[in-house]
């Protein structure tokens, strides 16, 4: 009779002559990278991780949640507090979104500073910029699930910007409210986008992404001394990106338990006392809006947020030198270094800011 | 890239690998285990929650005569999960004093149809398989393997209150579903 380890060999050899096992864990996990591991290199894995948490902890919530303007928060408060864990389900995804912007904010700052976008890596930086359209996309449509007042507003104020794009913006409005007013239709379509074509769009992007950046590995550090010592992906490399993982899942658990995700009543769409106010992440763009008034309108809805996008996506085109050090790239640094710092000025100013209506003094 | 440098290859470097290896495993099973014992427990932690029972108010009770079975209406609140639905059912109530009554299931024990009192025969029969039970709820002939299922219920100031509830059908054991 053949040992244990004998059967499990040729179980694994039946295996592999039917599925190509070895050359996948191969591709996946052998990677050389010059100038070794090194933590600033976990943020791609850690903004990877916290998109399988989106998705699980996302899936988990269908099993309680559901799209309809009469049960959708009364679904959403039963999985928060009665579902032993929801409050925990929920909390995870609300806190994995915030912290996915955050992450990948940060990777691509890191890959902005270490001059991985430039050639022949371009397009694995229009991959990512790609990628974080799509978590913008997933934030706005998952602000309006609970149909709470929040997410109500969230999803007027939002469909009303699009309506201000020139030429098409009403036909845009009615496209994504699914009809003229907000409703049963608009809750619908955000539902399908959020849980049905975000998510496979993502899936798609990241898998081009990873096949880019497996292609042409890390770029590794801009002094060329240190890049003659290599280390690998596996298991060096994995050993940091699950530390990281580690500290930032313990971080979104604290979270959820301490700080709950925020969710306000049920939508009240004849609520005139609440002011609508986006969160973090669409406070730029909010203040860039209230600069405009009247017919100077769509410059903040359409023009801002489409050059912003542009500039993004043009990055490793407008800067073709070739120097990596940082220090010999004074021009790109100093103009990445006024972009973050514009956003975050920006969303400070939002975020203290009132929201641009004031209430008449009395008489 | 066929990790099969020099330095890759010297016992030390095998050794460091082999240990940063089983360092990610000993890091990542606690991970799946913080991740997968809530999924786990959101997922199996509702489905043996019972329903709340609920007194409802039976009307019809004060004017029912005594000694005879009288099907009576009421409307209760049902809670499935987040939804709260009114829901009208109908119970077999036989008065025998304005303070003391039976309240029988409509629902047949055996396969869940709804047997009717039959007058004329002094029975209650069900019209699915002919389940025959006595005034008392007795099984008198037929396939149900128990008699009538009884309801909780009080009375109060002559007003009847019913405890809606449903029981397993086609056991000898009367088990709330």
């Amino acid at each position: 009779m053949d040992s244990p380890v004998k059967r499990k060999h040729r179980l694994r050899q039946w295996a592999e002559e039917r599925w190509p096992l070895s050359a996948v864990v191969r591709w996946s996990s052998v990677e050389e990278i010059p100038g070794g591991a090194k933590f600033a290199y976990v943020l791609g894995s850690a903004t990877m991780v916290l998109f399988a948490v989106l998705v699980i902890t996302g899936v988990w919530q269908l099993l309680y949640y559901v799209p309809t303007v009469d049960h959708s928060y009364d679904s959403v408060m039963y999985l928060r507090l009665q579902v032993p864990f929801g409050w925990l389900v929920h909390g995870l995804h609300y806190w994995a979104a915030q912290a996915f912007i955050v992450v990948m904010g940060l990777h691509m700052a890191r890959v902005f500073i270490w001059a991985a976008y430039k050639k022949p890596r371009e397009l694995t930086w229009v991959l990512g910029v790609v990628l974080l359209l799509l978590g913008a996309a997933f934030i706005f449509t998952g602000a309006i699930l609970p149909w709470d007042t929040l997410g109500y507003w969230a999803g007027e104020v939002g469909t009303s910007m699009a309506g201000t794009v020139p030429l098409i913006g009403n036909f845009l409005k009615l496209l994504m409210r699914g009809g003229d007013t907000m409703g049963q239709m608009t809750l619908s379509r955000a539902f399908v986008v959020h849980v049905a074509i975000l998510p496979a769009l993502t899936v798609v992007f990241i898998a081009a992404h990873l096949v880019a950046f497996r292609q042409f590995g890390s770029v590794g550090p801009w002094n060329p001394k240190k890049r003659e010592k290599t280390g690998w992906f596996w298991p060096d490399q994995t050993f940091k990106d699950l530390l990281v993982v580690a500290l930032i899942l313990v971080v979104l658990i604290c979270l959820s338990a301490f700080v709950r995700a925020p969710i306000s009543g049920p939508a009240d769409p004849l609520d005139n006392s609440y002011s609508p106010k986006p969160e973090w992440n669409f406070l730029f763009l909010y203040e860039a809006l209230k600069a405009f008034k009247g017919s100077w309108e769509w410059l903040g809805t359409v023009v801002i947020p489409a050059l912003l996008v542009l500039l993004l996506f043009a990055v490793p085109f407008i800067d073709r030198n070739e120097k990596k050090n940082p220090f010999q790239r004074p021009v790109a640094m100093l103009s990445g270094f006024m972009f973050v710092a514009v956003i975050l000025v920006m969303t400070f100013i939002g975020h203290y800011s009132n929201s641009g209506v004031t209430a008449p003094a009395p008489a | 890239m066929n990790g099969s440098t020099a330095e890759a290859e010297t016992p030390e470097e095998m050794g460091r690998r082999k240990f940063l290896a089983c360092a990610c495993g000993i890091l990542a099973a606690p991970l799946a285990v913080v991740i997968g014992y809530p999924l786990a427990a959101s997922l199996v932690g509702t489905i043996y929650r019972k329903s709340k029972l609920q007194f409802s108010k039976t009307p019809g009770f004060s004017g029912a005569p005594q000694g005879q079975p009288i099907k009576l209406n009421f409307t209760y609140v049902e809670t499935d999960a987040y939804l709260r639905t009114a829901t009208s059912e109908e119970v077999w109530v036989i008065k025998h004093a304005p303070s003391e009554a039976t309240v029988f299931s409509p629902i047949c024990p055996h396969m869940g149809c709804r047997s009717n009192w039959h007058p004329e025969l002094k029975k209650f029969i069900c019209p699915c398989h002919g389940s025959v039970f006595s005034i008392t709820g007795k099984v008198e002939g037929g396939p149900s393997p128990r008699p009538l299922d009884t309801l909780s219920h009080k009375i109060e100031n002559g007003a009847l209150y019913v405890q809606w509830e449903r029981f397993e059908t086609g056991i000898a054991k009367k088990v709330r579903i």
